[in-house]
């Protein structure tokens, strides 16, 4: 008895120093009240959005990151000058960080394992987005919809990481949106409540945050070249502290409607200049795309 | 706006660093990137709200008709983020607006330059492609 109340007691005191080494932040990392590494800060965020292998011809994208884009123009003249996008380059915090996991990650040669049938849809779909057929082909963002994980615009547009007792927060400068992060472990909502930001539950493990995120409301997209992902979606994100200005990201995307199996992205937050703040963004009340595309509405 | 504005926003234009981002919205299912259009004419209006700033321009057409475009510009939260303040463009000024066409046959287009009456141009980056010259996308 007393042999086996020691091995308990051993057991006990290893598992409880596994979860205190998990909990106890690195050496010299500053920590929030109630114990958290600190993250607090402006951040730009960088190459979490990546081009798969084998991209469909996008008929809405004036990115160059696509070469099947339409608005690709062979004299190099495309639309938006530069300048128009560049306040973002103010946020970001240019220094080392070039090395870094951007993009696409897993699979490594950035196949993403699409259920062959919901490929086809997804490229039909992005043929109808120019000229939209309806306001369903309109890109979400182009809507003003909440932009979920990915479509935060990360170029213009600022995150900001607040921590509250148990709590991690990420505002987002681009469209006002927020997503709570909870630490409790509480666990997910009903799977009758659906929010294009889902509902996150995380915990530290050492100076890595993960991220675990579910009932998504199938009305989010991960790129132009993936306008939507599906309600089934989950994500397992990992924010890991990487140097005091930097933080490393991977975020697994588990979507088995449209995907045979989970793939990964990787990215990184690096922070910005002291004086970075977020500014109002409101995005429907200014928007004047869907005029431009659809006409004006009748008068009364 | 006086001219030591301008010559910020020219600094910060030379400075900026050419980080391929995301515009807001689809360009394509708006504006056709095979109609570049160039007009001159007289501001009447600039509006710097999100998701992307407008200019409104009066442009006198062949018959001498005016008709008033409106030019979609950047977000404003990066044009801020540059230094711009909501009078960047008095009305009254006299510009040469480079850009491509709406789709929607109306006179609106997506404005990638801005000629002002000194001839210098605003929003051309330094490494910008096709930033060497608005004029040259006609």
């Amino acid at each position: 008895m007393l042999l086996s109340n020691s091995r308990l007691l051993m057991g006990v005191s290893v598992a409880a120093f596994a979860v205190l080494a998990a909990r106890i932040p690195a050496r010299g990392q500053a920590r929030t009240p109630d114990g958290q590494p600190d993250i607090q800060g402006m951040y730009s965020r960088n190459g979490v959005v990546g081009l798969e292998a084998n991209p469909p011809e996008n008929p809405i994208d004036p990115s160059e990151r696509n070469p099947l884009s339409v608005s690709a123009r062979a004299d190099g003249l495309g639309p938006y000058p530069k300048i128009f996008q560049q306040g973002g380059s103010l946020i970001r915090d240019k220094g080392g960080r070039a090395q870094r996991r951007t993009g696409i990650v897993d699979p490594a040669d950035r196949n993403l394992p699409w259920r062959p049938e919901e490929d086809v849809k997804r490229r039909d779909f992005l043929l109808h987005m120019n000229p939209p057929v309806d306001l369903q082909h309109v890109e979400l963002n182009a809507r003003c919809a909440l932009p979920g994980l990915f479509q935060g615009e990360d170029g213009n547009n600022p995150y900001q990481f607040l921590q509250r007792s148990g709590e991690v927060v990420i505002l987002y400068d681009y469209n006002h949106t927020s997503r709570v992060i909870h630490l409790d472990r509480r666990p997910h909502l009903g799977k009758n409540i659906r929010l294009f930001m889902g509902d996150s539950i995380g915990h530290w493990e050492g100076n890595t945050l993960v991220v675990d995120t579910a009932n998504f409301n199938g009305r989010t997209a991960y790129s132009r070249e993936i306008p939507y992902l599906s309600d089934a979606l989950h994500t397992v994100e990992h924010f890991t502290i990487a140097d005091p200005n930097t933080i490393d990201y991977e975020v697994t995307i588990d979507d088995p409607t449209l995907f045979t199996r989970p793939w990964k992205a990787a990215g990184y937050f690096a922070r910005s200049p002291a004086n970075t703040e977020s500014i109002e963004f409101a995005c429907a009340e200014g928007s004047q795309t869907l005029v431009n595309i659809f006409g004006r509405p009748p008068e009364h | 706006m006086g001219r030591k504005d301008w010559m910020v926003i020219a600094a910060f234009a030379l400075l900026a660093a050419a980080a391929p981002v995301e515009a807001h919205h689809a360009f394509a299912a708006e504006f056709d990137v095979n109609q570049p259009v160039k007009v001159r004419g007289i501001v009447t209006r600039f509006e710097l709200t999100n998701p992307h700033a407008w200019l409104y321009v009066d442009v006198k057409d062949a018959e001498g008709k005016v008709i008033n475009w409106r030019f979609e510009l950047g977000a404003p939260n990066a044009l801020i983020r540059l230094g711009w303040k909501k009078d960047a463009i008095p009305a009254g000024l006299e510009v040469e607006i480079t850009g491509f066409r709406a789709k929607n046959g109306e006179a609106v287009g997506n404005g990638r330059s801005i000629i002002l009456p000194d001839g210098r141009e605003l929003f051309s980056g330094g490494s910008a492609p096709g930033s060497q010259g608005a004029s040259k996308a006609q």
